[in-house]
């Protein structure tokens, strides 16, 4: 192979990007099929999967589940209510950052963009610290603080469209920019109010807020969140076309017959809410946006046709096993996911920056 | 004339001076394990050089504290303090409790409502609402002789280590519990209120507060004699997870002074799963309401996470309904309220208790 | 397709660009549009393919007004060639030419064997056939000029816009894209720097200085060397070949004396 044909993709070809779908498509519910297994609690395999088993029946066929795995007893709480619920909802999440991730990279036509450089989770963290310290929202139920997280963060993504659309229309240098401004305010907001309010006890919710943790997976949020990412993600395959002239340019585009302005903006109202309630849900969890998506491209080019299900499925699979890996690794302890793929996101990054083959820039 | 004089008042001085020296143990005893001599001497005022004769018998006092780090400290008393400052909670209700609010010059940081036995004399400390923990430039001003906080007071951006008050002649005293001590024990709370009451002299009020929570304990573990230990978790949920009080914690600690066992004793976090494997037989769920929120919608929230979870149903402590609300103030370098906290945990771990 | 310019005023970044521009392309024709740096060259073909909208006045594309038709309409009539910037991301060359096809497709639309092969015929017209799977960040000036060319072709556009295409090319190259683009049978109309490229093929010449055009016509007749005095204030001679080629001849520094 020609070095300049892996500069764009490793596997070029269409049937191997084919078979590589196929592959994760049924990778995905293997790795959650495996990763229910493990656990705090020492459970047998046949059980696990006959607790599976029995509920699937109920749901779909309505059928009475024996009452050896009945809800109720350990064996299907632990099952069916702790660790499936977690599983799904990072797969959930994994799909919801990736496409997030894609998607940004494309807006502000820079790799090295993720879910949350337009200030989103700068945004979710001031909801948050307003919640947890001034007790603003709690009217809306025990969920408050996640509610306001995800206000925070819609507002502080519409914010960034308005403050990027002054002065004249909004490109991506403007949005990045725009981005780093309002992040920067919510970040003095943030540590305003904490430094105020002066109470360790609750810098201490907040802190575990921006950790990121599945721990409080159940099955209501997750229908919602699975909702809004398949969706998402469905809609951004359709949009593929746009997004491969979004890499080229606003002036490019236009002359290609895509006025690329409004199509930013819906892009970036979709995107938010994909990670709202990825945020919502499991706090902030970084670099999954941005190494999937990275990882994706340098295997599959740049086309986002390829890009958008590959990102998808590798980013389920990633977390699905990430979930795992938070469970076992400290015995009697859980590691708040964001901090694992962190710790193992960062060398990857530092990696990737280092090959410096690859699409960093026209001129190398 | 002159240099007679002043040649007189120094050898009364000198005289003073060592006669106070000479007095190395004082009247009550100290805490300190250590038997170290008095590691600073007050640089208070020496005019009043006289020494700590047979007259008040108590004075000069020695008592070991901590500073910022947890390191032991110690700090002799000439004298009852008579302008202190108290921080927090905890410190503000145990000088009520032993009747010495006449000697506080201010008081900041109440969390909750002082308890209705306490109001009277809560009205007569000046408490200053108007700032939660006054900064350092204030409390210079007050010119105070004594700083009752909890530890996070004396942090660098605070009001700084107790060294420097100390040299300046204010005495300091750190709760243990509030983060001093490498691990927040009953005895902790207890060896504060005696401390207390050996700085101000009101060792009978000091020891009578104490006694009656020493009290509370040998009474639970005299009814339950000979059964087996009750296991037993204390969790606060916040934001998603539970988190679980270990037996550093004080709350873990008196569930064990009282007879009962952690189901796990340690690790500050408990997962869903972990909950469901350990599955106590009792269930504290601590809650904290803060000025502006409805405390009986904290309660109630707090208390539904573990009670209303699904995933958890299968805990007995949810089946029998042994799951009990626990006030955070109860057991968190709570003073004078851990008498509460005693209760509510000896209630919960033996209902037959009640009454 | 015929392309008209009325009294067309562009403003960028506050100041005046184009000052009144009347423009009229019959089918078919390459017209080129020649004038110093900051005349307005490039301002007026952004106007036309749409990157800016004028001030002032109106563009024509077959009598309707280019402001009614919508963007994926218009990139169906006019394709462009212009300098294109660095992009962060790597595309195949094959990636970069198909998304020439982006009019044409709807949204869930697919791309299909046609579209393929439009893509395989544009490579072949400008000879980068075998460069179809090459990244094209790996390619010199030249190359990724014609790729970007492809990519116009692959438009399959009645009209044809290129904005200086020819700079940072080699000579060879330079009229290697010229005879391509004489070859098509479609309306062009193009930006040149360069006086001896522009006279050499286009039939027309449209002359912009100061935003506003002075003077058009077939080069043979429209260059003149007062006009090239008065437009570029240089001194130079014409001469025409006997194949009938226009040539500019320009002469070094003033006070030289000029020949007949």
């Amino acid at each position: 192979m020609k070095p300049d044909t892996i500069k764009r993709g490793l596997f070029h070809g269409t049937p191997l990007y084919v078979i590589t779908v196929l592959v994760l498509l049924a990778v995905l519910p293997l790795s959650i099929l495996t990763a229910v297994t493990f656990g705090t609690m020492r459970l047998p395999v046949e059980d696990v999967y006959q607790v599976i088993r029995f509920e699937l029946g109920r749901v779909f066929l309505g059928q009475p589940i024996p009452a050896e795995w009945a809800p109720g007893t350990p064996l299907h709480d632990v099952v069916w209510l702790i660790r499936l619920p977690r599983l799904v909802l990072a797969a959930a999440v994994g799909v919801g950052l990736s496409i997030s991730g894609v998607v940004m990279q494309a807006i502000v036509k820079n790799p090295l963009a993720d879910p949350y450089i337009l200030g989103i989770s700068s945004g979710a963290s001031l909801g948050a610290t307003v919640a947890v310290m001034l007790g603003v929202g709690m009217t809306l139920g025990p969920h408050y603080v996640g509610i306001m997280a995800f206000a925070g963060a819609f507002c502080v993504s519409m914010a960034v469209i308005a403050l990027a659309n002054v002065g004249g229309r909004a490109n991506s240098v403007k949005l990045l920019l725009a981005g780093s401004a309002l992040a920067a305010v919510c970040g003095a907001f943030s540590s305003f109010i904490i430094y105020v309010a002066h109470d360790d006890h609750s810098t201490a919710k907040i802190v575990n807020w921006t950790m990121g943790s599945l721990a409080a997976a159940n099955w209501e949020n997750n229908a919602a969140i699975l909702v809004v990412a398949l969706a998402g993600t469905l809609f951004f395959l359709t949009q593929h076309r746009t997004l491969n002239l979004m890499l080229l340019g606003d002036e490019s585009a236009i002359t290609l017959g895509t006025d690329l302005h409004r199509w930013r903006v819906a892009y970036l109202i979709v995107s938010s809410l994909m990670v709202g309630f990825a945020v919502y849900n499991a706090g902030v969890i970084g670099f999954v946006g941005l190494v999937v998506p990275h990882g994706a491209r340098m295997l599959f080019g740049t086309d986002h046709k390829k890009l958008i299900p590959i990102s998808a499925l590798a980013g389920a699979v990633f977390l699905v096993w990430a979930d795992v890996l938070c469970r076992t690794i400290l015995p009697g302890n859980e590691m708040p996911v964001g901090i694992l793929t962190s710790i193992l996101g960062a060398p990857v990054f530092i990696y990737l920056m280092a090959r410096k083959k690859y699409g960093f820039g026209g001129g190398d | 004339m002159k240099k007679a004089i002043s040649l007189l008042l120094a050898l009364v001085l000198v005289l003073g001076l060592a006669a106070c020296g000479g007095k190395d143990a004082p009247a009550g005893g100290p805490q300190s394990p250590a038997d170290a001599p008095d590691a600073q001497q007050p640089a208070g005022p020496t005019g009043s050089a006289e020494p700590a004769g047979p007259e008040t018998g108590h004075y000069p006092v020695t008592i070991t504290n901590y500073d910022y780090e947890g390191n032991p400290v110690e700090y002799t008393y000439e004298k009852a303090p008579e302008r202190v400052i108290c921080v927090y909670q905890g410190c503000v209700e145990t000088m009520i409790a032993l009747g010495l609010e006449d000697r506080v010059l201010a008081s900041y940081g109440l969390d909750n409502e002082v308890k209705d036995e306490w109001k009277a004399g809560f009205a007569k400390m000046h408490y200053d609402e108007s700032v939660f923990a006054p900064d350092k430039e204030t409390v210079t001003l007050l010119e105070p002789d004594m700083i009752f906080s909890w530890d996070s007071y004396f942090g660098e951006k605070q009001l700084g280590d107790v060294y420097e008050w100390n040299q300046k002649g204010v005495a300091t005293y750190i709760s243990a519990n509030s983060g001093a001590a490498k691990t927040r024990t009953l005895e902790n709370e207890y060896s504060d209120i005696l401390n207390i009451g050996k700085i101000f002299d009101v060792e009978d009020k000091a020891e009578a507060l104490v006694d009656r929570m020493k009290e509370q304990v040998a009474d639970a573990l005299a009814a339950v004699e000979g059964q087996q230990a009750v296991r037993v978790a204390v969790l606060e949920p916040i934001s998603g997870k539970i988190t679980n009080y270990a037996a550093n914690s004080l709350a873990g600690d008196m569930v064990v002074q009282l007879g009962g066992e952690l189901v796990k004793p340690e690790g500050n976090e408990m997962g869903k799963e972990d909950l469901v494997v350990c599955d106590p037989d009792v269930i504290f769920v601590v809650y904290m309401a803060y000025s502006g929120d409805d405390p009986e919608t904290v309660k109630a929230q707090q208390l539904s996470v573990i009670q209303d979870d699904p995933a958890l149903a299968s805990l007995s402590a949810v089946r029998n309904g042994r799951i009990y609300l626990m006030m955070l103030g109860d057991m968190y370098a709570s003073g004078p309220r851990t008498g509460d906290g005693i209760q509510v945990l000896a209630q919960g771990m033996y209902p037959q208790l009640a009454g | 397709m015929k392309i008209e310019a009325k009294a067309v005023e562009a403003v960028l970044s506050g100041s005046q660009i184009l000052r009144g521009v009347d423009l009229e392309i019959g089918d078919r024709e390459l017209v080129g549009v020649i004038g110093p740096n900051g005349s307005g060259k490039s301002t007026l073909l952004k106007c036309i393919y749409r990157v800016l909208k004028p001030a002032a006045g109106a563009v024509y594309l077959d009598g309707r007004a280019l402001d009614r038709y919508p963007y994926k309409e218009s990139a169906r009539c006019i394709a462009v060639v212009a300098q294109h910037n660095y992009y962060n991301f790597d595309f195949s060359v094959r990636d970069v030419v198909l998304m020439g096809r982006a009019p044409h497709k709807r949204a869930l639309e697919r791309d299909n064997a046609e579209d393929y092969s439009i893509v395989a015929e544009s490579l072949e017209t400008v000879g980068m056939s075998a460069f179809a799977d090459r990244s094209f960040s790996t390619l010199s000036g030249g190359e990724q000029q014609r790729v970007i060319l492809a990519r116009a072709l692959a438009q399959r556009t009645a009209c044809l816009i290129l904005d200086e295409p020819t700079n940072h090319l080699d000579i060879k190259y330079q009229l290697q894209l010229m005879d391509l683009v004489r070859g098509l049978d479609r309306t062009v109309v193009a930006a040149f720097h360069d006086l001896n490229i522009a006279a050499m093929y286009c039939d027309r010449l449209y002359a912009v200085k100061d935003g506003r055009v002075v003077g058009q016509g077939p080069p043979g007749r429209l260059l003149t060397p007062e006009f090239i005095r008065e437009i570029y204030e240089v001194d130079a001679q014409i001469m025409t070949d006997t194949a009938g080629h226009v040539h500019i001849l320009f002469y070094p520094g003033a006070g030289n004396a000029r020949e007949g």
